[in-house]
């Protein structure tokens, strides 16, 4: 078997020297030697899970270890024990990158030192959030393993996020999803121009992609409940704006369209008009639910990049927000129920356009 | 000749050991990786006709929700008795694929829990929640049976269970430890015989997923049970706790066992975090008041996961080694 994986490797390097010409130049051995040891080392999904939830526990113990000390009461110590947790799990990351090991006991240690470092801040809310953000972002630029990556990313992202609500700029929340609707779209869509940038950049390609996706549906999930509680105690957050979070992703999802269009060989003017308004009518009518616009953002992303991750987590995000619309207190059941049927025909609509007329496109093909 | 088979983590390995240009590595990724115009076609018929029916349906019953108040009560109850006699007239209909019936046969069977919520909420009939879920669970247990359709399974199970829940709790003064070490023996039970009914029975097929899903169920009840009896300590039901303990140690041994004969990393991960969380709450219960014990305690904690982790993590190595070399 062992033989199979090398095998399968080599015709894979060959096919591409193939392709490409005198441009493709690969370390042959190496790559060999990381593919056998990437295949030995595939963790199963439950070692993951059962790893990071001793990984919590660990976390809890190590801090609790720490505040028993009374070492918590100087905001001084908690601030250097706390660098040097965040320096050792990245030390440790760096020694032993392709140790599933180091990186599930590293976990505890990284955010055993974040939470120090936030204790130490205290009250400074602000400050909190942007020693996280430099905090974390330094931290990616070294960390060369999944879960530490991942971890990082998820801390930029709600450090970002955590400043909108803690000031409550609810008015302004819609720049965080926008920029990072617009963030995730360029990541999906340039995948070559990363991973063949340097060889760590394609290392931590898959995890940065899994973090900002999760990231942003939390935030998502984390914005609509929060709407819910500042609405009721009359904050400053304007419902009628609501719709300004949809335009980049509606935006996207049009472009996204118009690539889709491009590989059916859609050529007919006619054609392409009726999809782009019927498109339209739809993203305007789901506007006033930009979780919504968002969630479908990253479906369509993650089925036409194949990453079957994203998928799944993207589609229960989005039956989530179809069932909080339903709690949502804005608009009547009434008016929700003619939203609800209009689109659900223009779906139909959209079903019967494609099952007739792409079926045409493919017998050309 | 087949076409070869890349996949993205193939691609990501070359890229990190070699010179590759971006338009390259693009192409390749078309090509062997991202979606193709065929699995978009059948992708987007099914969203369509999914969001399609499933937005007007519900656009419906949001309809209907405004107008509920309003409603007379004979209305409501012949609404939800079509509703439910009209689905499992579907299931009926000749010529409807299998797995179409059965997921028609599930929402008739969710259906009728509706039906009857609708009935306890226009006769206020004061029925208490473990009624409900009783008469539900009841109802349904020919469809459950005769379904062959492991999520409908699933749920019946998660009725059974939440009868129970909802009946210790409300009805009974029940202690915890009885209540969890029941629900315990009923899940493995259940586990058990599932297990043995995939093996046997060659026409009936128990996909992996309802198995885990069970004995997790299992396992988090004896957990609970186990962690509450150490900290009610000889206050709480000794008997019971006896029970539980005597049965949990036969049930993990035999899940052990059973995990290592199949080389399955689930059954002696799962079963050992259980352990391990159980042993955390003796030492908590047993060392909280000294400060000394509370250092050790934490040490003790770091030291056990480290420990299994490592253990768990080597024992899946050698198991994936030897199914590879089969």
């Amino acid at each position: 078997m062992k033989m199979k994986n090398e095998e399968h490797i080599r015709e894979v390097i060959r096919l591409i020297g193939q392709r490409e010409g005198k441009v493709f130049a690969c370390d042959e051995e190496k790559t060999v030697e990381a593919y056998a040891q990437h295949y030995l080392n595939q963790p199963n999904a439950i070692i993951k899970i059962v790893s990071i939830a001793g990984g919590f526990l660990a976390t809890i113990a190590i801090l609790f270890l720490f505040f028993l000390s009374g070492w918590g009461e100087s905001s001084v110590l908690l601030m250097i024990f706390g660098a040097i947790f965040i320096a050792g799990a990245i030390g440790c990351n760096l020694k032993y990158p392709d140790s599933l090991l180091s990186d599930a006991l590293s976990l505890p240690i990284f955010l055993s030192g974040f939470f120090l470092i936030g204790y130490a801040c205290g009250e400074q809310e602000n400050i909190l959030c942007m020693v996280f953000i430099v905090l974390s972002l330094a931290s990616l630029f070294l960390i060369r393993t999944y879960i530490l990556s991942f971890v990082s990313v998820y801390i930029l992202v709600g450090s970002c996020l955590s400043l909108f609500f803690i000031n409550n700029a609810y008015d302004w929340i819609f720049i965080h999803h926008s920029v990072l609707a617009g963030i995730i779209s360029l990541f999906f869509w340039k995948e070559a121009r990363w991973i063949t940038h340097s060889p760590n950049f394609a290392r931590i390609y898959n995890p940065i992609r899994s973090g900002l996706t999760v990231s942003f549906l939390v935030g998502w999930i984390a914005t609509t409940l929060m709407r819910n509680v500042s609405i009721k105690s009359g904050a400053f957050l304007n419902p009628e704006w609501v719709w300004i979070s949809s335009i980049v992703p509606s935006a996207l999802i049009l472009y996204l369209i118009s690539k889709l269009l491009q590989l059916f060989q859609v050529k007919s003017i006619q054609k392409q008009s009726l999809i782009y308004a019927a498109a339209f009518l739809l993203l305007v009518l789901i506007a006033y639910s930009p979780a919504l616009s968002g969630t479908i953002l990253i479906i369509l992303l993650s089925f036409q990049a194949n990453y079957k991750g994203g998928f799944y987590v993207s589609i229960l995000s989005f039956i989530y927000f179809i069932i909080q619309y339903y709690y949502d207190l804005h608009f009547t059941l009434l008016v929700k129920s003619g939203f609800l049927c209009l689109s659900g025909i223009l779906f139909i609509v959209f079903y019967l356009l494609f099952t007739r007329s792409k079926l045409k496109v493919d017998e050309k093909i | 000749m087949e076409k070869l088979k890349i996949s993205r983590d193939d691609i990501h390995l070359i890229a990190e050991n070699s010179k590759w240009t971006e338009t390259g590595a693009n192409k390749i990724l078309n090509d062997y990786v991202y979606s193709s115009a065929a699995s978009w076609q059948r992708f987007l018929k099914i969203l369509f006709i999914s969001l399609g029916g499933g937005f007007t349906v519900s656009g419906v019953i949001f309809f209907f929700a405004y107008n509920w108040e309003d409603l007379d009560k004979f209305a409501k109850m012949g609404i939800m008795q079509f509703l439910v006699a009209a689905s499992a007239a579907v299931v009926l209909y000749p010529g409807i694929s299998l797995p179409i019936r059965q997921i028609v046969l599930t929402g008739a069977s969710l259906l009728v829990g509706a039906l009857f919520a609708v009935f306890g909420q226009i006769y206020q009939t004061g029925a208490d929640a473990s009624d409900f879920f009783l008469n539900w669970t009841i109802f349904i247990t020919v469809w459950v049976i005769v379904s062959q359709f492991p999520p409908l399974w699933l749920i019946f199970i998660v009725l059974i269970n939440t009868t129970w829940l909802l009946y210790a709790r409300q009805e009974t003064g029940w202690p915890s430890v009885f209540v969890y070490a029941v629900l315990f023996l009923f899940d493995s039970g259940a586990t058990v015989l599932f297990h043995w009914l995939s093996k046997r029975k060659k026409r009936i097929s128990v996909p992996a997923w309802f198995l885990y899903a069970v004995t997790l169920a299992a396992v988090y009840f004896s957990t609970a049970g186990w962690i509450i009896g150490i900290w009610t300590g000889l206050e709480g039901d000794i008997i019971a706790f006896g029970i539980l303990a005597l049965s949990s140690v036969f049930l993990y041994l035999l899940g052990m066992g059973y995990g290592w004969k199949k080389k399955n990393i689930f059954y002696p991960a799962i079963l050992s975090f259980s352990a391990l969380l159980v042993l955390f709450s003796f030492c908590a219960e047993t060392f909280i008041s000294s400060v000394e014990g509370e250092v050790f305690l934490s040490l003790f904690v770091i030291v056990c996961i480290t420990g299994m982790l490592f253990a768990l993590i080597r024992l899946q190595k050698k198991w994936k080694n030897e199914k590879m070399k089969r």
